[in-house]
């Protein structure tokens, strides 16, 4: 569907949303398609092309909050689904924090290809599944896959504010086993998201180190003993520590007040080499969202600043119900600011650690209290990495972690999504099993 | 949508061809503190064709379903096959094909409530919790009350029609002590729509006030002692550990790609007690909370048995897996959306009931736990397994004791279910959450008490 076709259907679900009773609307339409090329155990397997439509229409009357969310852009379904929402509303609790975002001038904004390049997708697969195959034949490529999301949309509110979207990028996973006679290493996984795929799939993120770990992690053994000591983070591991920190700054958290970081804006929640931002619309990431969920031109946002929160995840809502500013960013696109460390200084310098390469474990109690099994990871004792490890679990809390870090690396993974250093951090509770 | 022919479309197969057209419903409400935070109606639906040619398959999809788009679908899925098959080589099999005709409705057949009637009765549940339960710090009521439509017909006759419901309210309550904060959850309802689970607010009282006491204790509990541990695992938890920790090495597809289980077929992988199934839809005459009759690669569903009394029989199919292990699907092909293409996926998966009262196994035990609800869990390929557990007690001396914060257990499944000692006597299901995998799914799981040993992590 071409571009003005968009917001004739956008203006026409406005207006409906208007007319069926609503005093505040809002309207976001995307219509996406998706060109994928999967593999599994190692042969490719299947070819998969899905064209969908997300259109959400919200209403809002006497400071009540109703939407409705349907996938088919014809006249019927919409005057339903106007309709549906405004009587949602009309179901609801008055909110005074329940609004739109104000006017603003139109914008239109561009990033990435339309249309994959199909023969360069399917080249790059079998390039890939080759490499691992003869590289690593200890090593089962259990999934990968190869894909091209594409999207266009539009956004436009009761209040005059529109703005057209379209976005196309690449993405690759892989989910992979090593495994030898009867011994296996736990799975692992990586993924990217990129503009453009100029290398060789294996040589990009850390595809290949993780592979190769795979085949090392087919022999594993316990811990000697149980010890505090420290964590390396890989970059690969890391966003699961970022993930428990934005959970702590979205909307919910922090109006609930169940947040670790509630009332510790401009405070310092972390060692000050950290620094941490959201780059939505940062141009070098692999994929970008140019307008928030509430309606607002998103916009970088650094969180943690040496060490000192800076900013919450905050929506328009979440805003209004705290009093506080609206953060007008999406939370995806992480970079954490890459330090003075060399990583192989890092481990030299470690007497008795862990290097984390995947945490299994899952959210953190709401007091910062995490705890959950080394996977895929390694011992390190007087500066050297050891051996793959088995059944081991490392707990602390996070809040402390943050404040314990003792070190970053220099060098970065970009994953595309996610351009993330090592980590060290200290006073880590290491056990083994009995 | 409702039933539809789909008959002339199959004129347009040329190869092994699966049409699926489906509608995913869902209304959510999301309550934080007295304010409806979220109050969204939600509609997913399309057409998605899936097509077998020399080995690969081709699949597509899209959201409109007017008779031209369907056709154009299954065009494209059919040209995705020819394209992919003509690049890639991959082994070709000749699929186990039986045709069936079936249609099987879920939906409630009481008068259907309005969204404010539901919203209100969420309100209700609020207003319990700041009436009578106090220092409660935070209080959230989320409702998910869920239909999947589906008309499915294939190349070989096949052809089925399926609602599928389910509708739970989770509550999620937060107390504060010495400036630290804590939280439970409960989720209620389960198989059926709404009204089906949720007559009136009252009979739902008696849970969350259970549950308040037990977050009362907890934030005054204590951290479990580290080590490899007598448990007790409750009925509730069991069924999801099977899942977790046993069922997805067992999907034919994980163990291809080297899972533990590859190994271990026909041999002692459990203690003698234990024997665990994949139910297609029912159990000891009573149908289970995510009743499978038909699966999306249009086979007829059957029971799978993964472990009996002890021996690992089996594992979970699809077409092309089934003939790769000379084996049988059994019904475990399964897609969530419309756009998803099926996967090997659980449905019932349990461990079966023994004769053990769980007072006997409590009072079995002289220093160990009771461990009642998970936060969450994760398995691998070699059956190690995690999870966090947000609700259990101390058992002392046979009884139980202090309650405990959150901590993690840990362990290797086939070892641990060597362990296990005694079952209980009752079992429970619960279908209250997803199953992810590339998509997610909808699963139900269900599990006696057992008794067992068990790493318990510790800070």
């Amino acid at each position: 569907m071409k571009k003005p076709e968009l917001k004739i259907h956008a203006k026409y679900c406005l207006e409906k949303l208007i007319d069926f009773g609503a005093e505040k609307a809002q309207v976001r339409i995307e219509m996406s398609d998706k060109h994928e090329l999967n593999s599994a155990v190692g042969e490719m397997s299947l070819y998969r092309t899905i064209s969908d439509t997300s259109i959400e229409l919200t209403a809002i009357k006497d400071g009540k909050k109703g939407s409705m969310k349907i996938n088919k852009l014809n006249e019927k379904n919409i005057d339903e689904a106007a309709k549906e929402a405004v009587e949602a509303a009309m179901s609801s609790q008055s909110d005074s924090a329940n609004d739109i975002s104000e006017f603003a001038e139109f914008k239109e904004f561009k990033n990435g290809k339309d249309m994959p390049d199909f023969e360069m997708m399917y080249d790059k697969l079998k390039s890939f599944l080759e490499y691992s195959n003869k590289k690593y034949p200890n090593v089962i490529i259990e999934e990968s896959i190869i894909e091209f999301n594409a999207k266009r949309g539009i956004f436009l509110n009761s209040n005059g504010r529109e703005y057209c979207f379209s976005t196309g990028n690449y993405g690759f996973h892989a989910i992979f086993t090593g495994k030898n006679g009867e011994k296996t290493s736990s799975f692992n996984y990586t993924g990217l998201e990129l503009k453009e795929i100029q290398d060789e799939l294996y040589r990009l993120g850390s595809v290949d180190t993780l592979i190769k770990q795979a085949e090392e992690q087919i022999n594993t053994q316990p811990i000697p003993e149980n010890f505090i000591g420290d964590i390396v983070i890989t970059p690969d591991c890391l966003s699961d520590l970022i993930g428990m920190i934005t959970e702590n700054l979205s909307d919910h958290a922090i109006y609930s007040d169940t947040s670790l970081f509630a009332g510790k804006l401009n405070k310092k929640i972390a060692d000050d080499s950290f620094t941490l931002s959201v780059n939505p619309v940062y141009e070098k990431m692999g994929n970008n969202e140019f307008v928030t969920s509430d309606g607002y031109e998103a916009e970088n946002r650094v969180l943690i600043e040496n060490g000192e929160l800076k900013s919450y995840l905050l929506t328009l809502y979440g805003a209004k119900k705290t009093g506080l500013e609206n953060s007008r960013t999406k939370n995806m696109n992480y970079i954490v600011e890459s330090g003075n460390s060399n990583y192989g200084e890092m481990i030299k310098s470690i007497e008795r650690g862990i290097l984390l390469c995947r945490f299994s474990g899952g959210t953190p109690a709401q007091n910062g209290d995490f705890s959950g099994i080394a996977k895929n990871s390694y011992y390190i004792e007087n500066g050297i990495i050891k051996y793959p490890i088995s059944e081991t679990m490392v707990a602390g809390n996070f809040a402390e972690l943050l404040n314990n870090i003792k070190a970053i690396s220099s060098e970065r993974i970009d994953f595309g999504n996610a351009l993330l250093p090592w980590i060290q951090a200290g006073g880590i509770t290491v056990t083994g099993k009995d | 949508m409702g039933s539809q022919d789909m008959k002339e479309y199959s004129k347009l197969f040329r190869y092994h061809t699966e049409l699926r057209i489906q509608e995913n419903r869902e209304f959510n409400v999301d309550i934080v503190d007295s304010a409806v935070i979220n109050n969204q109606q939600k509609t997913q639906g399309g057409v998605g064709a899936r097509v077998y040619k020399n080995g690969v398959w081709g699949f597509a999809s899209n959201p409109n379903t007017d008779e031209n788009f369907v056709k154009t679908v299954i065009e494209n899925a059919t040209g995705n096959a020819e394209k992919f098959a003509s690049l890639a080589e991959r082994k070709a099999f000749n699929f186990v094909n039986s045709e069936i005709k079936l249609s099987k409705d879920h939906r409630t057949d009481k008068i259907k409530l309005s969204k404010k009637e539901k919203i209100d009765f969420m309100m209700k549940l609020d207003e319990f919790v700041k009436a009578n339960l106090k220092n409660v710090k935070s209080c959230r009521f989320f409702l998910r009350d869920q239909e999947i439509e589906k008309n499915l017909i294939t190349s070989f006759g096949t052809e089925y029609f399926e609602v599928f419901t389910r509708a739970h309210i989770y509550c999620f309550l937060t107390v504060e002590k010495d400036e630290k904060k804590y939280e439970l959850y409960e989720s209620m309802g389960g198989y059926g729509n709404f009204e089906d689970n949720f007559t009136c607010p009252e009979n739902l009282f008696p849970a969350i006030e259970e549950l308040y006491e037990h977050l009362v204790k907890k934030s005054e509990g204590v951290y479990p002692e580290p080590g490899f541990k007598d448990v007790i695992i409750d009925s509730s938890l069991g069924g999801i550990l099977a899942h977790e920790a046993v069922g997805h090495t067992t999907e034919a597809d994980i163990v291809k790609g080297g899972s533990v289980a590859r190994d271990l077929l026909n041999q002692k992988v459990s203690s003698e007690l234990v024997t665990m199934v994949d139910f297609a839809n029912t159990y000891d005459g009573k149908q289970l909370p995510v009743p499978i009759y038909v699966d999306d690669e249009g086979t007829v569903a059957e029971d799978a048995v993964l472990i009996e009394n002890g021996i690992l029989k089996g594992y979970m199919h699809n077409k092309e897996s089934a003939c790769e292990f000379d084996s049988r699907a059994q019904g475990n092909a399964r897609a969530f959306l419309f756009s998803d293409e099926p996967l090997i996926r659980m449905r019932n998966t349990a461990i079966l009931p023994g004769k053990s009262k769980l007072d006997d196994m409590v009072s079995s035990i002289k220093n160990g736990y009771y461990l009642m609800k998970t936060g969450n869990g994760q398995a691998d390929s070699t059956s190690e397994f995690m999870f966090g557990i947000v609700q259990g007690y101390e058992i002392i001396d046979g009884k139980i004791g202090r309650a405990l914060k959150d901590f993690t257990v840990s362990g290797v499944a086939f070892e641990m279910l060597k362990t296990v000692s005694m079952l209980s006597d009752e079992m429970e299901w619960e279908n209250s959450g997803y199953c992810g995998k590339k998509q997610y799914m909808i699963v139900s799981s269900g599990s006696p008490a057992i008794k067992c040993k068990m790493n318990i992590g510790g800070r």
